[in-house]
């Protein structure tokens, strides 16, 4: 118990699974929160004595089911596993936690919605400046952008941002602002810093200066950028090669809509439970990447007229030439999901399987090049010129 | 080496087959006991002394030999090996993906934007939708729109009543929808942010044609939300949401209210409602206004604001019942329908007869009065005592200076005018 309790003091307000032999078990309020959740069985340890507690476990193979139930009722998890075999040692075998898995850093598939992204954003106030970060681990996506604070409570809104790190002062700010619904979760104020965040993501990209991502301007932006990092170290998170760069998101470039509009609209969300939204009746993508990317884009539509008619041009292409558009479709349905497979590789939880299906899914691309190259619309043809073959496919 | 292991087999048993004479020798393997050799019990006596007996069964009994164990040593060996290399391999094959992913991840986006073109490409030919116009001009034309999503749910023998609609600067910049309850006005109101949202998205839309002048901020309020269990009630909020809006316009906006002053006292909504739009006409940006409502005396301001122009959702009154005909004509609508609402969800006779005797009663009373502006106010500066002064005195004593933005100064100079009508005699 007292291993137990020096890793639960670390993580005081996550529920723990620590791994005991072939099961995961719980204590105390831990136990009494998990047994609730998850319908099993609460059991009490030395009943009667001083030292009481409670306890509920279940066997380390039914992770995959329990997790999936424990983070959707909104609970943080720290998963702390043996580090080492218990038959190779005679003392207490080390443990430690492997993974600390909160509502918007998570890669568990059983959790994550396939045709939905799942942010986790940081909120910097900078005097009247209001900085935001935001981070899907599971696809790699980083931006950041600034502005006033409604257009940060909308932008937070438009992305369905399942958590907001803050600096503790903000707290009561905060409740004011944006109510008790809005999902924040505090950190101390010294993370909140600009040289420290800046020194966090010029290590993270490799890179001297961030100039390059054109974001040096945008100092509170990049406080934000900077805590979501410092997050994902201390979630346990160190894997994480697939977060290649970052970008400024344009918030000009998009159709200003109030958070009232968005749900009016039932664009995403229906206001009844059997409501059809707009994104249903729109949603003819084939594969998972390209619904998620259908949800962010009906969330924000363009402003700026050329890019609108690129659009439009490539749709009238595909519309044109139903017999491309068919190729184009069946190659796509074969992708699967490139962009979280991606995450999966740089994180190390790939199977095989997966691998091979990467790898098919890669010798695809030359020929969806070639399909785009027969059109006379340039902007089709822009797609193909920017996909790249990446020789490895072929090994 | 396991590979190699079932020749290996073979040949021992050969071998131990001929040197102790045993014919029906088996050699054989399961998790307990690992590899053994069982021999029936009819050949009992002919078991070396060498074999080492592990397992008695009802006809038979297993030995091991000291080959046998050595052999399998080197088998799970092998194969604990062969483990530890597979895994070796696979980690190298993981890892030498690791360079790729930025150029992957390229690729990735690329892919999901072509799933979408495409995806709107199918969308357009299915649902029978056209190619928007799109322009950087100020007006919106739509013809014979639809509402995507409900003409998806329709049952396939109905089909959608499509409509037109114009909005520009000239002389049309703020339509006053008025009708009975469900003949269909917010269906036409969220059709046109559907339709302006879809083609600013990319795709084709629910409709004939459209021109469409881009569209920078898009503001609606779309039926009463109570958000009881916030503690507010359903006017609060439609304020909260009003004020939002008038607050954040701009000369590109597209602006949707649909019952607005529905959840209060008539003659308070009445004049909240008209305010509201007066704002919105005598606002600089002149917004682009769809609105909705059921106070059919705000068809009143089309005489004196020259860009509102009224329409109604034609319905047909037939002998007893209402017919919903869904098209959009000019025009404002004379009555509300309520009472024929009301029969049409069967509501009791006795109701519906002191309905209309009260509805004649009041239409008749209302008739007296009404919203003209009155042009015998003038402002005579030594009547102190004169409720017109008065209230300018207030309106002007109200003023948050610190807070006022010019426009809103603007605004509030323009309204003290208006109060004072068209006789400056100062």
């Amino acid at each position: 118990m007292k291993q137990y309790n020096e890793i639960k003091v670390k993580y005081p307000d996550a529920l723990l699974l620590f791994r005991v032999g072939d099961f995961y078990e719980t204590f105390g309020d831990d136990a009494v929160r998990a047994a609730g959740i998850l319908g099993i069985v609460l059991a009490k340890r030395g009943a009667g004595s001083a030292s009481e507690t409670e306890l509920a476990g279940f066997p380390h193979h039914a992770l995959e089911t329990y997790l999936p139930k424990l983070v959707r009722a909104g609970e943080r998890v720290a998963i702390c596993d043996q580090l080492e075999d218990p038959k190779a040692t005679k003392k207490l075998v080390k443990r430690g936690v492997t993974e600390l898995i909160t509502p918007g850093v998570t890669l568990t598939d059983g959790v994550l919605d396939e045709k939905s992204n799942n942010f986790v954003a940081a909120l910097h106030v900078d005097k009247q400046v209001h900085g935001l970060a935001f981070l899907d681990i599971s696809t790699g996506e980083f931006q950041l952008t600034q502005g006033s604070q409604t257009e940060m409570a909308m932008l937070i809104q438009q992305l369905d941002v399942k958590e907001v790190l803050v600096a503790k002062p903000m707290k009561k700010q905060i409740v004011e602002s944006y109510g008790t619904q809005f999902p924040s979760y505090f950190l101390e104020d010294w993370v909140f810093q600009q040289n420290y965040a800046t020194e966090l993501l010029q290590d993270q990209f490799g890179v001297a200066s961030l100039k390059g991502f054109g974001i040096s301007e945008l100092s509170a932006g990049v406080v934000a950028a900077g805590v979501i990092l410092y997050y994902l170290n201390e979630t346990e998170h160190a894997q994480l090669d697939h977060i290649t760069h970052i970008r400024r998101y344009a918030r000009e470039a998009h159709m200003w809509m109030d958070p009232f509009t968005i749900r009016n609209l039932e664009l995403i969300y229906p206001n009844a439970p059997q409501a059809t939204t707009l994104l249903q009746v729109m949603d003819h993508t084939k594969t998972p990447m390209g619904g998620r990317m259908l949800k962010r884009w009906l969330a924000a539509p363009l402003t700026d007229l050329k890019a609108i008619q690129r659009r439009l041009d490539v749709v009238t292409d595909f519309y044109t030439h139903p017999n491309r558009k068919q190729r184009m479709q069946d190659l796509l349905q074969a992708l699967g999901d490139l962009e979280r497979l991606m995450a999966k590789v740089a994180t190390g939880r790939i199977g095989p399987r997966a691998i091979n299906q990467l790898k098919n899914s890669l010798l695809l691309i030359p020929e969806i090049t070639e399909i785009t190259s027969q059109s006379e619309q340039m902007a089709l043809q822009f797609f193909g010129k920017g996909l790249n073959p990446c020789a490895i496919g072929q090994r | 080496m396991a590979r190699g292991g079932k020749k290996v087999l073979d040949q021992m048993l050969k071998r131990e087959t001929e040197s102790t004479g045993i014919s029906s020798l088996k050699i054989s393997y399961n998790n307990v006991f690992g590899y053994y050799i069982e021999v029936r019990n009819s050949h009992k006596d002919k078991v070396p002394q060498t074999w080492i007996r592990k397992q008695t069964l009802v006809n038979a009994e297993r030995y091991i030999t000291e080959e046998l164990k050595t052999y399998e040593t080197r088998i799970v060996g092998a194969e604990d090996q062969i483990s530890q290399l597979e895994q070796r391999l696979f980690l190298e094959l993981v890892e030498g993906f690791v360079p790729y992913i930025e150029a992957i991840q390229q690729n990735a986006r690329l892919l999901a934007e072509l799933d979408c073109l495409c995806g709107f490409a199918s969308l357009a030919k299915t649902r029978n939708y056209h190619c928007p116009t799109i322009n950087d001009g100020v007006s919106l034309t739509i013809v014979e729109g639809r509402h995507p999503v409900i003409e998806y749910q329709i049952p396939p023998e109905e089909s959608y009543v499509p409509n037109d609609l114009e909005l520009n600067k000239n002389d049309q910049q703020i339509i006053m929808i008025t009708g009975p309850n469900m003949s269909g006005k917010s269906a036409v109101l969220r059709q046109t942010a559907l339709i302006v949202l879809m083609a600013q998205v990319g795709s084709y839309i629910p409709a004939g044609r459209a021109e469409i002048g881009i569209v920078d901020k898009l503001f609606t309020r779309v039926g009463a939300s109570d958000n009881i269990s916030l503690g507010e009630s359903t006017f609060m909020v439609e304020m909260n949401e009003t004020a939002a809006i008038v607050n954040n316009l701009s000369e590109r906006s597209l602006v949707l209210l649909d019952e607005i002053g529905r959840g209060t006292s008539t003659y308070d909504g009445i004049s909240i409602a008209w305010a509201i739009v007066t704002y919105l006409h005598e606002h600089p940006y002149q917004p682009k206004t769809l609105f909705a409502t059921h106070y059919h005396e705000l068809n009143e301001m089309t005489e004196q604001y020259e860009r509102i122009q009224n329409f109604s959702v034609s319905v047909k009154e037939l002998k007893d019942e209402v017919l919903f005909l869904r098209k959009l004509v000019s025009g404002g609508s004379a009555h509300s329908f309520g009472i024929h609402v009301a029969k049409m969800a069967g509501m009791p006779q006795f109701i519906l007869g002191q309905s209309r005797q009260m509805l004649e009663k009041l239409e008749a009373s209302r008739g007296a009065k009404g919203m003209e502006r009155d042009d015998n106010m003038q402002l005579n500066f030594f009547q102190m005592d004169d409720p017109l002064l008065e209230e300018i005195r207030e309106q002007i004593m109200d003023l948050e200076i610190d807070h006022l933005t010019p426009i809103e100064a603007l605004m509030q100079l323009n309204s003290l005018r208006k109060k004072l009508g068209k006789k400056k005699d100062l």
